[in-house]
């Protein structure tokens, strides 16, 4: 089959979960014997929508990629204002319209190719709700698409125009039956393809755990915390909480590795590591007595699947509901929802080995089971099996 | 906290049963002893009881403490009911500060509104002002051409009878 996937942003530096996620599923649909394009951006950061990337046509790893440049430099503050007002006033359709040209990427080249070049395509995929190049995009494809949504719950969602963006889909690919359960009582999704594949996850052969405490100069039990570290993550309440129990627990180190985006306080257990690679992210989730993931706006959170794919159990935010998830169906993990909850959790996974081991092992089965990239991948199959029969 | 008051069946494992059993120790725990928390979950501190004089208080709490965890227990549930409660008013009042210091910008800009409407219908007074007194002027002024119209038609005639008169 010829499948196109529309995503705002695409390329192996962007790291952006929804987007990532985009990439991880078409590389793999590429690899499977379908022809398989991007219609995207030439943005790379989602603050600005600045062109970076060159506009045309590209390949990267067996997908042609179709780059449009944006017409719109992202105004941040003053969306961020007009989101404020909008989202707590009474206000027309055409404001909600004009928050979406401001939310952006405002790319007309896109829009036109994807009318124009309807018919070259067997199935048209978009990834992320929230986006100008998913609302208008799914107007202009007049045939059956698919939407994969990647919410969470938010004020965006209670806007008038999103019924539509989730009126004009055939079929949904879900995260996780929380995110689906979430969006079934805000909209309808009676006579539509419905499936809950989420993202694959690699499981690696033996992490280098030995080799990670040595080349960090970790020398007793450590939690980790994965991912872009900023306030909007939970990160500054989970330095908090760590804080409270680390005059208890005078040997745990609080370890953070990703992008780092705010400021962290000088404390002799909170070692930042950067950026790592993918090898050794593993090797840091493996050698973590737990991963942490204080996110309250998560859709599927893949660090944590990646966490329970080297068998370490997890401490999650009670408010995301997909995280909450993870923990109650492949019970591999605890979670809080304020500071004393997150100490005893933490110090019961801490002092208790067996309960740690058990939970690690749960969790490695129940990625094992729902997260292979065999499992998701048969999912995908299923869906083109839907889209192009009649 | 220790591990062993959480009982666990490590055969079947029950997240939910085990974070009951830490969700009652952890509210227990955030009862009996004031420990930190996240800074903007901390419901804000109860009002102090009116103190009596030292000595009879500490007497009192002295007799009441064989009785304190009977008392801790009666009021966990309402406690964390209370806890609760309290989190949702602190959410309220954020939310009505928020309102009112939009009120009150709207009410800034409402005042400025007040003072430009002002401020145009003077202005509008003063051209009313000033065109009137131009169409007086106007008004003057056609007045005087027609005099001098007539003045001009006068001396026209006067120049064609004098030119008459020389040339008969």
């Amino acid at each position: 089959m010829k499948i196109a996937f529309v995503v705002q942003r695409y390329g192996p530096e962007v790291m952006g979960g929804s987007e990532l996620h985009c990439r991880l599923i078409a590389e793999r649909v590429a690899a499977s014997g379908h022809a398989v394009s991007v219609y995207t951006t030439c943005a790379r950061e989602y603050t600005t929508w600045e062109n970076v990337y060159p506009a045309g046509e590209s390949v990267l790893n067996g997908v042609t990629v179709r780059r449009f440049p944006v017409a719109r430099i992202r105004q941040m503050d003053s969306f961020n204002a007009f989101s404020d007002w909008i989202f707590f006033h009474e206000h027309t359709e055409s404001d909600e319209l004009e928050w979406l040209d401001r939310q952006g990427p405002v790319c007309p080249g896109l829009l036109e190719a994807l009318g124009k070049e309807e018919s070259r395509h067997d199935a048209f995929i978009f990834f992320t709700y929230l986006y100008y190049t998913t609302f208008w995009g799914l107007e202009r494809i007049k045939g059956r698409k698919t939407l994969v949504p990647t919410a969470h719950d938010e004020p965006a969602l209670r806007l008038g125009i999103m019924k539509e963006v989730f009126a004009r889909p055939a079929a949904f690919m879900f995260n996780t039956e929380s995110e689906r359960k979430m969006l079934a009582a805000r909209f309808s999704f009676a006579d539509k393809y419905q499936e809950i594949a989420g993202v694959g996850v690699d499981i690696p052969d033996s992490p280098d755990t030995a080799g990670f405490f040595r080349r960090h100069g970790l020398a007793s039990s450590f939690i980790l915390y994965a991912g872009r570290i900023e306030p909007g993550k939970g990160c500054r309440e989970l330095i908090d909480h760590f804080l409270a129990v680390s005059p208890r627990r005078p040997d745990l180190t609080l370890v953070l590795i990703g992008n780092l985006l705010m400021g962290l306080p000088s404390h002799p257990k909170i070692r930042y590591l950067g950026f790592v690679s993918p090898e050794e992210k593993n090797a840091a989730m493996a050698a973590a007595a737990v991963t942490v993931h204080p996110s309250r706006l998560e859709s599927l959170c893949m660090a944590a699947q990646e966490s329970l794919a080297v068998r370490t159990p997890l401490l999650v935010q009670e408010a995301a509901d997909p995280l909450k998830e993870h923990c109650l169906r492949g019970q591999c993990g605890l979670y809080y929802s304020n500071g004393p909850e997150f100490a005893a959790a933490l110090e019961l996974m801490l002092d208790d080995a067996r309960l740690s081991r058990v939970l690690g092992e749960n969790g490695f089965a129940y990625v094992r089971e729902n997260y292979a990239w065999p499992v998701v991948m048969a999912k995908y199959d299923r869906l083109f099996r839907f889209l192009s029969s009649d | 906290m220790s591990p062993k008051k959480i009982e666990i069946d490590y055969d079947h494992i029950d997240v939910t049963g085990i974070m009951d059993q830490i969700k009652r120790k952890a509210a227990a725990e955030a009862g009996g002893i004031s420990g930190p928390s996240s800074p903007e979950r901390t419901p804000p501190p109860a009002p102090e009881p009116e103190a009596g004089p030292g000595r009879a208080r500490r007497l009192l709490l002295r007799l009441m403490s064989p009785l304190r965890p009977l008392i801790k227990l009666l009021i966990l549930p309402v406690a964390e009911e209370h806890r609760q409660s309290l989190l949702l008013l602190d959410r309220a009042n954020r939310r009505i500060d928020r309102l009112e210091h939009d009120r009150d910008r709207a009410f800034e800009q409402l005042d400025r509104l007040r003072e430009y409407t002002k401020l145009l219908h003077h202005l509008c007074h003063n051209l009313v002002v000033e065109m009137s007194k131009l169409k007086i002027e106007e008004e003057t002024l056609k007045t005087k051409t027609r005099i001098l119209e007539k003045d001009f038609e006068f001396l026209g005639k006067r120049e064609k009878a004098l030119e008459k008169e020389i040339f008969e």
